[in-house]
């Protein structure tokens, strides 16, 4: 066992801080959250800035653009990343944290040199057409039809939850291509050109009233042979792959911003009365909730929470990358996750107190705590639900017999 | 190395951010397993309830080299590290082993005869206890030396001077406990640093034991569910009855990566990338999750079992009472929470 930072990780860290320090506040603040144009160009031109200075790709092999860099200075990376406050990577997490991997791993070398190289400038954007409306936890049981003539597959089918599909230039796709074989036999990973006719994306309000989730209908759309990443009825591996990202390091540098938002809450309450609800009345002999030793206890155990999570997050990452194959722990780290942020985006609501009934202007802090603690909804859903987790758990790793 | 039968002690060349526990680590807590698992296993833990410290088991555990891992080499010792302590005391708290075995290895550095197992020490440690409950500590009556943890020092009462205790009806059928009309001033064996020193490496221990106990507590109800058949299936198989077991194992690894975490940080502050994380922050967190998760697992164990849990002849009380034990020494969840909140005002402002 041996927790810690080489020098050169340390020297690395210090590179990183200084490039944030001065890229992040030249990148400017985000746009509007309904301007997805604007986002979308907010969020490829970091991807830009990024690669021209040699942060695209770190976990990806040199040879093929990234930075091949050790687990330890991704990690490093991603605590300064978090530290300084930098954009989200938005439209480029599919991208650069699924589909780039699994060409990476799947890909044949015409694809990867056709698509790495542009999701690592920012240049192409692209979607995950994985869920369907019958196929959710169940994801296996997908319906979404490709039939081949020729050269070519012929797509007809719904996907559902395809994050920022209509600001997508590709979707890796997951269709039917034999459905006389068992459900897992006949699935095939494809890479589906968004811009053609037969593709056809809607947006999904959600109850934090943004639209980033979408329905794509497919009508006829048209993949060649030659976008199939692995073998055809191979898909459900290839599927793996990519699921293995996003229950392993994916997660990480949403992990690390649970940190500052700790902190955020902590100056929230050195600022705030208490609420009108706890009888004390504002005015001269209000006190700061920090004053209520419960309520310093409560974010003192969040604290313990989140900072035993990025460890149990290192462990997972190195065991993983020691091993090569993903850590058992991959379940245990995105359960607690979602669930310590709901936990977090819960106390902020109450910390603002009645501010959260209406708030003064759309981008305000207030309307940010708000649209967090909606949005931290989705996080016990997408993914595999909290109650996937749980079986998951449950029979992988303790070995509980399966059943219901 | 201590002797042939004590823990190796090899030189392992440093890797970077790796979590595994190298083949020293693994070789001590196979060690300690087969030895708790020999001498004073689960299967018959009720004929332990009411007897005094059994010395032979004790010594074997001295022996082993338990009290004196952290001691430099040229001093009897392994010349090992927190880290090494906490594997090994892990397994203690797994095992449920009986006696004052944190405050003995805290003691070994100033009182002769406690590395060697001669001398039960016991302790209390001031900053974390409170008005009356300072006088009441656990074996008392079975104690050589009492070790006291004040803000100036590190204080030894040594047996002598020590007034005979009262024994009270003790929660933990396996821990009896005592209360002193009053404690003696003591000899001042350490100064403040040393005291300091003493509270982190013994807030780590015992987080590390109560990690054992939710591990233990985890593995008993994981065995029960397994076997247990109703409906004529093992339930289990039933997602109500899984979901229990996931939150227990999310609790345990939650424990152990911070009590490790804790412990590499006990040993050196600056290696383990501790930056924003100074050693008594860690200990806290280690300390908060280990209590909690212990707490929770064996009530929940209790709750697996069903009427079976409830009973005196299983194992999930005896693992219930002994994270009690262990919660309200070197600071509870609440005390160490509040230490953490501190820490974060301080960073905020």
């Amino acid at each position: 066992m041996d927790l810690r930072y080489s020098a050169d990780d340390e020297a690395f860290r210090s590179e990183v801080r200084t490039w944030l320090s001065s890229a992040v506040p030249r990148h400017g603040p985000p746009p509007p959250t309904d301007d997805w144009p604007a986002r979308r160009s907010y969020e490829t031109g970091w991807q830009r800035e990024l690669h021209d200075a040699g942060y695209a790709g770190l976990a990806w092999p040199a040879e093929l653009g990234g930075r091949g860099l050790p687990v330890s200075q991704q990690l490093v990376y991603l605590e300064e990343y978090a530290a300084a406050g930098a954009p989200y990577i938005g439209v480029n997490f599919v991208g650069t944290m699924h589909a780039g991997p699994t060409l990476i791993a799947e890909g044949t070398d015409d694809q990867r040199r056709q698509h790495l190289p542009r999701i690592l400038r920012g240049e192409s954007v692209w979607c995950q057409g994985f869920s369907e409306p019958h196929a959710g936890s169940d994801l296996a049981s997908l319906r979404t039809r490709a039939e081949r003539f020729g050269d070519e597959y012929v797509v007809t089918g719904q996907k559902i939850w395809s994050t920022r599909a209509h600001v997508a230039d590709y979707c890796e796709l997951l269709v039917r291509t034999d459905p006389h074989a068992a459900k897992h036999k006949g699935i095939t990973w494809l890479i589906l050109d968004m811009h053609q006719p037969g593709v056809e994306v809607k947006q999904i309000r959600t109850i934090d009233g943004d639209s980033h989730f979408c329905e794509v209908f497919l009508d006829e759309a048209r993949v060649p042979v030659a976008n199939r990443v692995g073998a055809e009825n191979d898909g459900w591996r290839v599927t793996n792959v990519t699921l293995r990202f996003e229950r392993g390091t994916a997660f990480a540098q949403h992990i690390i911003t649970l940190r500052s938002q700790v902190r955020k809450l902590v100056a929230l309450a050195l600022a705030m009365a208490p609420s009108a609800g706890s009888g004390a009345g504002s005015g001269a002999g209000a006190v700061a909730a920090w004053d209520d030793p419960g309520l310093r206890r409560r974010l003192g155990g969040l604290d313990a929470n989140v900072e035993a999570l990025w460890r149990m997050t290192q462990m997972c990452i190195s065991e993983a990358d020691s091993t090569g194959a993903p850590s058992p722990l991959g379940s245990a780290v995105k359960l607690r996750y979602s669930e310590l942020g709901q936990e977090l985006a819960e106390l902020a609501m109450r910390l603002t107190g009645r501010g959260v009934v209406a708030t003064a202007a759309p981008d305000d802090a207030v309307a940010e705590t708000v649209c967090d603690y909606l949005w931290s909804f989705q996080s016990t859903i997408a993914a595999g639900t909290s109650q996937i987790q749980r079986n998951l758990i449950a029979e992988r790793i303790l070995g509980m017999p399966k059943g219901r | 190395m201590k002797s042939s039968e004590g823990f190796a002690v090899e030189t392992v060349a440093p890797s970077i951010m790796d979590f595994r526990l190298d083949d020293t680590q693994l070789g001590l807590q196979e060690t300690i397993q087969r030895l708790c698992a020999s001498r004073a296993g689960l299967d018959r833990i009720g004929e332990r309830e009411g007897l005094p410290i059994d010395r032979t088991f004790w010594n074997d555990l001295a022996q082993l080299g338990t009290f004196s891992l952290l001691l430099p080499e040229r001093n009897g010792g392994a010349g090992l590290g927190v880290v090494e302590a906490a594997v090994v005391f892990e397994q203690l708290g797994s095992y449920l082993t009986t006696g004052p075995l944190t405050w003995t290895l805290l003691a070994a550095s100033h009182v002769a005869g406690a590395a060697t197992g001669d001398l039960l020490v016991g302790g209390i440690d001031e900053a974390t206890t409170f008005g009356d409950d300072r006088l009441v500590v656990e074996h008392a009556a079975d104690l050589d030396a009492l070790l006291v943890l004040r803000s100036d020092g590190v204080f030894l009462c040594a047996g002598d001077d020590l007034t005979r205790p009262h024994e009270l009806a003790a929660l933990d059928p396996l821990t009896p406990v005592g209360r002193f009309d009053a404690l003696p001033e003591g000899d001042r064996v350490g100064d403040a640093p040393a005291a300091r020193h003493m509270r982190i490496v013994g807030t780590a221990l015992s987080a590390a034991t109560l990690l054992g106990v939710s591990a233990r507590a985890l593995e008993v109800a994981r065995t029960y569910a397994l076997e247990r058949e109703q409906f004529g299936v093992p339930i289990g198989s039933f997602q109500a009855v899984k979901h229990i077991l996931a939150d227990m194992y999310v609790r345990t690894v939650m424990a152990r990566s911070a009590v490790y975490a804790a412990a590499a940080v006990a040993d050196d502050p600056v290696a383990a990338g501790a930056g924003v994380d100074p050693p008594e922050r860690a200990v806290a967190i280690a300390k908060f999750l280990a209590g909690e998760a212990a707490i929770a697992n064996a009530s929940a164990a209790i709750q697996v079992l069903g009427g079976m849990g409830f009973t005196w002849e299983m194992l999930p009380h005896y693992l219930l009472k002994r994270a009690w034990v262990l919660e309200h020494a070197f600071g509870t969840s609440d005390t160490h929470a509040l230490t953490l909140a501190t820490a974060l005002e301080r960073d905020v402002r």
